[in-house]
């Protein structure tokens, strides 16, 4: 039996542990420093607010007086208040229906532009430049356009023997002229949508095409999967713009329903038919000052974003 | 444990910072320390600012030595705001009196009973509906400024051509003469209408009629009582009706298609509705965009039971009030007793910004303005029956569930007007509960 020594390098002095702290700590403070703004950013707008809106969701509050505390009272004010139910119908309309074709629409138009051979980027800026328009004046545009009087969507359809709905000033088509006004303003995932579909390879549509797959089967095994990540994003960003749906119907229930030289429009306009979830919480708060129960309609609005949000992650895989 | 030791100095940063947030606020015009200046906030801008800022100028020069900022287009939300934060100016002066409650009974704005008292302001010269809109649960906590006053506006050419020579005294006339107003063409869709009372078209709000018709909000104990208000009953009635003649769908078509209320392009000025309700700055719209308009003005009607009252009119108040931050409260009650007493200051506010003052001797004053139009305003404005709304600690949210309620009677969606205004009763008093 022969020992065998091996030949070790010389050992490295390693630092002693107080030094290594000393680094580590110096580390520690570079990196928090960095974090810092960030930190700060979510303490001071968000993680105070949150904190601030759930307590004031216990308290009347006239924005003037202290908050006085009042339990359950916001919550189980909600369940008589008349336009709460109207709200909240409204809101789960325009999810039913504004997501979905939201979603449809930009997709089938961005697979319309692929199919495209010539004049794709016109086509993309005509798209896109829509949801470039700000939101009020978007709304205000609408409400010109679509006025049942004077609109020239009215003439055109008179002039082909259409029947003219009453659009805004109607509680029946209030709704669909807002959904009108949203799709007019896809763009945004006109372009996800289209810049997704740049990354199929097209090596697979010939592959599949050699088999024998027309065009629907192509865009169901191919397109559709390869745009399922971004469908998700659509959808779960869909769902949050309609939670907090406000812009719109604000500008064209202000609009409509007049006003005097003292009073302000009637939100809801007409018959609290464009009354969304949103809407709700700005009256209370800003035009009521009851801060107290905008409060608890604003924390009942975030338990169920989160909700959605979280449903749609963890249900992705099967949905999409 | 690492990212502990991580999270700690950032969190500890951010606290630091969050609490130096909390103590300092933007001073935009807040109350001065100095002894001889005062800011009033206001909601006014371009020439309406302008002419408020020539009224202060003048009491700068009746009060050597004093000089007041003024800050205008400051609305509701940002009084409020303005009070809740240290950013609130000595005066505030409001363009409604809807919040009188709110800045009473939250202190916002302090009692001035005492002040009224100490000075001897004879009170009386106050007209009976602005001095009725400005305390709320015993504090008088503003003195009113101006008034809108609402009334009706007719066109005198219609009038002619219909064979009809003076304004309806009572709604069954005004029902009469806008039937033989209206005119439709061939295919019936309305052309000229006489009076169209939709919900919320125009001035059309229903806070304007209730006093017209008797309509109670309240109970003598302030609880909700408009089903027990046989002035409703009444209001609903004829509105139906009325609206009915000419079809739900007809009448919603003619206001869709009718212009914008504040430009040339008015339904009235443009002489397709033949009457309405607004207030006395309609004169000045007329007179700068269809000034060759051939229009007269006149008291809005009243029920038969309300006959003796004819002449009354519904008033929306200017309001102005000393706030609980301002450091000098004396000057700034000084201001505010000029601005709303001082009948020169009341004729310059009133003749520049076409409104009615609310101070009796600034309304018989001979250099008012002498415009026949608007002279009916000032009739109603000093007339003993002439009402606001009520003050409530929710400000005027009553008035919603009533304007909402309203919508679905007259488009015939709500067909039982007792069932109808019992849950307007309560959805006032849910409201009410939140205070």
């Amino acid at each position: 039996m022969s020992v065998v020594t091996q030949n070790r390098p010389p050992a490295v002095a390693s630092p002693s542990p107080k030094s290594r702290s000393r680094g580590r700590r110096q580390r520690n403070t570079f990196v928090a420093v960095l974090m810092a703004p960030s930190a700060i950013g979510f303490v001071v707008f968000f993680g105070y607010p949150l904190v601030q809106t759930v307590y004031l969701s216990f308290t009347h509050y006239n924005l003037i007086s202290a908050p006085t505390w009042a339990g359950l009272d916001n919550f189980r004010y909600m369940l008589v208040d008349a336009q709460f139910w109207p709200a909240v119908r409204n809101t789960l309309w325009m999810l039913a229906i504004l997501v979905p074709l939201h979603v449809g629409l930009s997709m089938l138009i961005a697979v319309l532009i692929m199919g495209v051979k010539r004049g794709r980027t016109a086509l993309r800026v005509v798209f896109y430049f829509p949801s470039l328009v700000p939101p009020v004046a978007a709304g205000l545009a609408f409400v010109y356009l679509l006025n049942p009087g004077t609109g020239p969507v009215n003439k055109v359809l008179a002039a082909v023997g259409v029947p003219a709905p009453q659009w805004f000033e109607s509680p029946t088509w209030s709704k669909p002229a807002l959904i009108l006004l949203s799709l007019w303003g896809v763009g945004t995932f006109v372009v996800i949508f289209y810049t997704s579909l740049l990354d199929v390879p097209l090596e697979q549509y010939e592959a599949a095409s050699i088999d024998g797959a027309g065009a629907a089967r192509r865009f169901w095994h191919i397109t559709l999967p390869t745009l399922r990540p971004v469908i998700l994003f659509a959808s779960i960003t869909g769902v949050i713009d309609v939670l907090q749906y406000f812009a719109q119907p604000y500008v064209v229930a202000q609009v409509l329903s007049g006003g005097t030289a003292t009073t302000a429009g009637t939100l809801g306009y007409p018959q609290d038919s464009t009354m969304f979830y949103s809407v709700l919480l700005y009256k209370q708060g800003f035009q009521n000052f009851n801060l107290g129960y905008a409060s608890a309609l604003a924390s009942l609005l975030f338990v169920v974003s989160i909700a959605v949000a979280a449903l749609f992650v963890r249900r992705a895989r099967t949905w999409f | 444990m690492r990212s502990r030791s991580l999270l700690l100095p950032a969190a500890g940063l951010a606290v630091a910072v969050l609490a130096a947030s909390c103590v300092g606020a933007v001073d935009t015009g807040k109350s001065s320390s100095g002894t001889n200046t005062i800011t009033v906030w206001n909601g006014y801008s371009g020439r309406e600012l302008d002419v408020f800022k020539s009224v202060v100028k003048d009491f700068e020069a009746a009060n050597p030595g004093v000089s007041v900022t003024v800050v205008g287009q400051q609305n509701n939300d940002k009084l409020v705001q303005g009070l809740r934060g240290g950013s609130a100016p000595d005066v505030q002066w409001a363009a409604s009196n809807d919040y009188v409650g709110l800045f009473c009974s939250s202190g916002g704005w302090i009692d001035l009973t005492d002040r009224i008292a100490k000075d001897g302001l004879d009170t009386g010269q106050f007209t009976p509906a602005s001095w009725q809109a400005t305390q709320y649960d015993g504090k008088r906590c503003a003195l009113p400024a101006l008034g809108d006053v609402y009334g009706l506006y007719y066109n005198k050419k219609l009038f002619a051509q219909a064979g009809l020579k003076t304004p309806p005294k009572t709604f069954q006339q005004l029902t009469e003469y806008a039937r033989k107003l209206t005119k439709r063409s061939p295919d019936g869709k309305l052309e000229v209408a006489g009076y169209l009372p939709l919900t919320n078209f125009y001035a059309n709000r229903v806070q304007f009629y209730a006093p017209f018709f008797g309509a109670e909000w309240f109970d003598a104990d302030g609880k909700p009582a408009t089903a027990a208000s046989p002035g409703w009953k009444a209001y609903l009635g004829w509105q139906r009706d009325l609206v009915g003649s000419y079809g739900y769908e007809q009448a919603k078509a003619f206001t869709a298609a009718a212009g914008q209320p504040y430009s040339a392009a008015n339904a009235f000025q443009q002489g397709k509705l033949a009457m309405m309700i607004d207030g006395e700055y309609r004169t000045a719209f007329i007179k700068q965009f269809t000034p060759d308009l051939d229009f007269g003005t006149a008291p809005m009607p009243v029920t038969e039971q309300k006959a003796a009252d004819y002449g009354m009119g519904y008033v929306v108040n200017h309001i102005a009030g000393v706030t609980k931050a301002s450091k000098n409260p004396d000057l700034a009650w000084k201001l505010v007793k000029y601005l709303a007493t001082d009948e020169q200051a009341q004729v310059k506010l009133g003749n520049g910004l076409v409104n009615v003052p609310t101070w009796k001797p600034a309304l018989a004053s001979k250099d008012l303005v002498a415009d026949p139009a608007f002279k009916s305003f000032v009739a109603m404005q000093v007339h003993p029956a002439s009402q606001t709304n009520p003050t409530t600690a929710a400000g005027a949210g009553y008035i919603d569930p009533m304007s909402s309620f309203l919508e679905q009677w007259e488009s015939g969606r709500s067909a039982d007007p007792a069932a109808g205004l019992a849950k307007v009763d309560e959805q006032i008093t849910g409201l009410l509960g939140q205070r």
